[in-house]
């Protein structure tokens, strides 16, 4: 699949510490092989989704991260990432 | 007690003469749980909204330029390549140099932010987006130098202070001295070595600081012993005039200052102490105030 990122996604990834920075781009490139390989858009449902019907997923990249994703057009759609949102895996979960 | 349809509630229904629902009671704590869900589900609405407009929005930036800013490359650079720019075409329609661009793309000189503008402007994106990534080792360099010139423009201002040509201030000294002892003990603990160079800096800044608060207190003293002296001769003149008019002791003040500051008297004791020429000679600052023909009025610094 092919990557793209929202400005604040960039930004954000721009923000990170050298090693979470690495960690989430290595992330976002096997979210887009697995995606590549497998039936469109069917590993995005093993994700945490934002909540029911959502068509945004939470891809964890380290301990504290999450990337928000979704696809569109066949492309992986990098969203945020959940410094910014990072209350609603919690909510989720409730 | 079961609702409508059929689900085990503690909730009570009130109708209306119609047998329309009208009002629901409810226990207080399941009606605090309601409030906290709908609050939960009511922020998670907004951001998706909220994500959902941004990629409505399509401000969306391909892996390839992201990818490379973020290994290190500079933001204008891969912008510049990635709208097919040759760097002489986005010098000329920035309004720059190639080399001053060169120079930008490679990190070795930041551009003014006028510049800046012109060339995010020129490469259809924001300003914010030439922002390259944030390397740590970079940023601590980075803080490094302007700690350690800050130190350095403390010290060159306590040189000019002391050295200089405009007047001394022991206030302005000591308070420049106390910033860089500070600053200098938050530069060598934030890298917990030592610094032996600095070290004597912060010991020197000390030593400036005990110099300047010793000479005060030595002038404080000085100039209230004086002021009780020159009492004492004042109202010893005042005895032997007896009941000298006030005017008469006007004009008798000029002329003894212009004596050395010595009260007119047969009492050379009280002559002596005085004698204000005794204290400039001790510490070669303090001056009697008042030259030929003028008034004394008090004491300064030199």
């Amino acid at each position: 699949m092919r990557i793209a990122y929202s400005r604040e996604a960039m930004h954000a990834l721009l923000a990170l510490a050298a090693p979470e920075r690495a960690r989430a781009v290595d992330a976002v490139k096997l979210l887009a092989e697995a995606g590549a390989g497998a039936k469109a858009g069917a590993n995005f449902n093993e994700l945490l989704a934002l909540a029911d019907g959502s068509e945004f997923r939470l891809a964890p990249f380290s301990a504290t991260g999450d990337l928000v994703v979704t696809t569109a057009d066949g492309t992986l759609v990098v969203v945020a990432l959940s410094d910014v949102i990072g209350s609603l895996t919690e909510a989720t979960e409730q | 007690m079961s609702d409508d349809s059929g689900r085990e509630t503690t909730v009570q229904i009130i109708r209306d003469r119609a047998g329309e629902p009208a009002f629901a009671t409810l226990p207080y704590p399941e009606y605090e749980e309601l409030l906290n869900r709908a609050r939960r589900v009511s922020g998670l609405d907004a951001a998706i909204n909220a994500i959902q407009g941004e990629v409505n929005r399509l401000g969306l930036i391909p892996s390839e330029v992201v990818h490379r800013i973020v290994a290190g490359e500079h933001p204008v650079r891969v912008w510049r390549l990635h709208r097919g720019l040759k760097a002489v075409e986005l010098a000329r329609e920035a309004g720059i140099s190639p080399g001053g661009l060169a120079e930008i793309e490679t990190a070795k000189k930041d551009a003014s932010f006028d510049t800046m503008v012109r060339i995010a402007k020129t490469l259809g994106v924001k300003v914010d987006d030439l922002m390259p990534a944030i390397d740590e080792g970079v940023i601590e360099e980075h803080r490094r130098e302007v700690q350690l010139r800050d130190i350095a423009r403390r010290i060159s201002e306590i040189d000019s202070m002391i050295n200089g040509s405009k007047g001394f201030d022991s206030g302005a000294v000591r308070e420049t001295a106390q910033h860089l002892i500070s600053e200098a003990s938050s530069f060598m603990a934030d890298r917990g070595g030592r610094f032996d160079w600095l070290e004597g800096i912060v010991e020197k800044a000390r030593r400036t600081i005990e110099e300047i608060n010793s000479t005060e207190k030595a002038i404080m003293e000085t100039v209230t012993g004086t002021q009780s002296r020159l009492s004492e001769v004042f109202s010893d003149s005042l005895a032997r005039a007896g009941l000298f008019p006030r005017d008469m002791l006007a004009e008798n003040k000029p002329a003894a200052a212009s004596n050395g500051g010595r009260a007119d008297s047969a009492d050379d004791g009280a002559d002596a102490r005085a004698d204000p020429a005794g204290e400039e000679g001790e510490g070669g600052q303090l001056k009697a105030a008042g030259e030929e023909g003028e008034r004394p009025r008090g004491w300064f610094l030199r």
